[in-house]
């Protein structure tokens, strides 16, 4: 069609039916002025360009421009979203069957007489520990009514919830070695969450977070309402912790008692706890290396937050327990690497709280 | 293109993938965690069928920058905004470019298509990341193994596309549009 023809018939900016002729067939179509649908194109794609190019923009740019955007999507995201993470946490939680060693019949009729055992020997102290519990109960609801600290605790705990995933699936993953593969629980690997809380400001980062029986991780990236929680299989989670090594007079185990360089059966008297740092591991479980070898850590020991440790308010926390021990590499006749389960069920993680000890104190109420 | 009824459907379907798809998630050995990633089922559907690249490749973008915004991959190393919202478009406009010689409603072709798409946009945003952020803290083997981590993925939202695909088609003419200047049947001018 020519250019006059096209201008004649958009004269007055209608559409008119044309009949097109390509090949042995005609076609009646609507036809549209060249120059309209020029403009068209050309808009949807100057903005194309300009999203890509800030697309790259903001990639360059990283964390101070990501920051800002994020804060305003989570505003959106966060309320709906934790909807679905409650029906997630309780999917996986009804799935949990719980794991343990298996237990034979005469193992099981012994741990029957030694609970009894025990048993009679809680009866001859139940009474003295009975009455200084009550008056304990008695002091301690009274000072919880009006919300202070206890005294054997001097923290201040702030519930909180997870409401929100990662939307991808790479936070902190590592390639698993064939020998580790039957330790991962599904749906467990991704390791940090968002939380919200009910404040308004946000709280100091890498305070410590637990559940109602043991430590789950620490904050990071705080923010009005909601932080991001990195969990202890983190891999870029590590801490201090204690071993307790259970004694168990069944299955005796030997040790070196540093104290006088003597090999000992170990009981429950007299024995530290082992120090070691675990970092995680990224896949479910924590490890701690470079533990010596002859403290005769096996599985089934528990290990807890190392004592003194302002950062988890002073108190011995429970991490997990032990799963495996294997020798070092290096080294092996000197120092073993502890494989340690945590003892939250993190892939349900729902209710949690935040230890705040009383020497931290917001950075943004002071100005920061 | 209806672009308010696809920014409600990226809305929607940005909160099922940071909230239900925790329940989809599966651990494999020497991969890692592995999740359908929900957005690329419609980014890839638009490709197909949306009647303009250019429309394809902004809903691409809108759907990519949907997972920046909900994506900070792990504390100590945060990701940057805009990688995966590139990874998204470009995969888009390179489906849409080739899309003439496929059987678009072949269920087989969408799964393939999908895991094209996936490997295209992650493989992308992997890269992007590395020289952005992670090559200060993450070695080879790492790498490696995120990208098998994002072949698996690639795989598993190729699973995910025929039942995807079915919703979709349901919703098409709320999404895409007529063709400028062709009327459907009964309408007037």
């Amino acid at each position: 069609m020519s250019k006059r023809l096209s201008d004649e018939l958009y004269s007055a900016h209608r559409r008119l039916p044309i009949t097109v002729r390509q090949g042995y067939h005609d076609f009646l179509v609507w036809s549209d002025p060249p120059h309209m649908n020029y403009r068209t194109v050309l808009n949807k794609e100057r903005l194309l360009a300009g999203l890509m190019l800030a697309s790259i923009t903001m990639s360059l740019a990283g964390r101070p421009v990501a920051e800002p955007m994020r804060r305003f999507a989570r505003l959106l995201t966060i309320p709906l979203a934790d909807a679905g993470v409650y029906v997630t946490t309780a999917l996986k939680s009804y799935g949990d069957t719980g794991s343990g060693v298996p237990v034979s019949p005469d193992r099981a009729r012994q741990l029957a007489r030694e609970n009894d055992d025990l048993r009679r020997q809680l009866d001859l102290l139940a009474v003295e520990l009975r009455q200084s519990r009550r008056r304990n109960a008695e002091i301690q609801g009274i000072r919880s009514r009006f919300f202070a600290p206890a005294d054997d605790l001097p923290i201040e705990l702030i519930p909180a919830r997870v409401v929100m995933l990662d939307s991808l699936p790479y936070s902190a993953s590592r390639v698993v070695s064939a020998a580790q593969a039957g330790r991962m629980a599904p749906g467990q690997a991704v390791t940090t969450r968002r939380i919200l809380i009910g404040r308004s400001k946000a709280l100091p980062e890498k305070l410590a977070v637990v559940t109602v029986s043991s430590l789950v991780g620490r904050l990071s990236e705080t923010d009005a309402y909601s932080a991001r929680l990195q969990l202890i299989t983190d891999r870029k989670f590590g801490l201090s912790v204690s071993i307790r090594r259970v004694a168990d007079r069944n299955n005796p185990r030997k040790i070196i008692d540093e104290r006088d360089v003597s090999e000992r059966i170990l009981g429950d008297e007299g024995f530290t706890d082992v120090e070691a740092f675990a970092q995680g591991d990224g896949a479910g479980g924590m490890t701690a290396r470079l533990v010596q070898a002859h403290h005769g850590v096996r599985r089934g020991d528990m290990v807890f937050t190392s004592a003194g440790d302002g950062w988890t308010g002073g108190g011995r926390i429970p991490v997990g327990t032990v799963d495996s021990v294997e020798a070092d590499g290096a080294k092996p006749g000197l120092f073993v690497t502890v494989h340690i389960k945590p003892r939250a069920h993190l892939a349900a993680l729902r209710d949690v709280y935040i230890i705040v000890p009383p020497s931290f104190s917001s950075p943004r109420a002071e100005g920061d | 293109m209806h672009w308010i009824m696809v920014g409600i459907m990226v809305y929607a379907v940005t909160l099922l993938q940071t909230s239900l798809a925790g329940i989809m998630t599966v651990s494999l050995p020497w991969v890692g965690p592995v999740r359908p990633d929900l957005l690329a089922v419609p980014a890839v559907y638009m490709a197909l069928y949306a009647h303009r690249r250019a429309d394809a490749m902004l809903a691409g973008w809108l759907m990519g920058m949907a997972i920046d915004l909900t994506s900070g991959a792990g504390a100590g190393f945060s990701t940057a905004v805009g990688p995966m919202s590139l990874g998204y478009a470009l995969a888009a406009g390179a489906i849409h470019t080739v899309r003439n010689v496929l059987f678009r409603k072949n269920v087989i072709t969408q799964c393939v298509v999908t895991v094209v798409f996936c490997v295209m946009a992650h493989g992308l945003w992997l890269a992007m990341q590395w020289i952005i952020a992670f090559r200060r803290i993450a070695d080879w083997p790492t790498c490696f193994a995120m990208l098998l981590q994002a072949l698996g993925v690639a795989l598993y939202t190729a699973a995910v596309m025929p039942l995807g695909r079915v919703v979709l088609d349901r919703c098409r003419r709320r999404l895409i549009s007529s063709p400028s200047g062709r009327l459907g049947r009964g309408q007037r001018r």
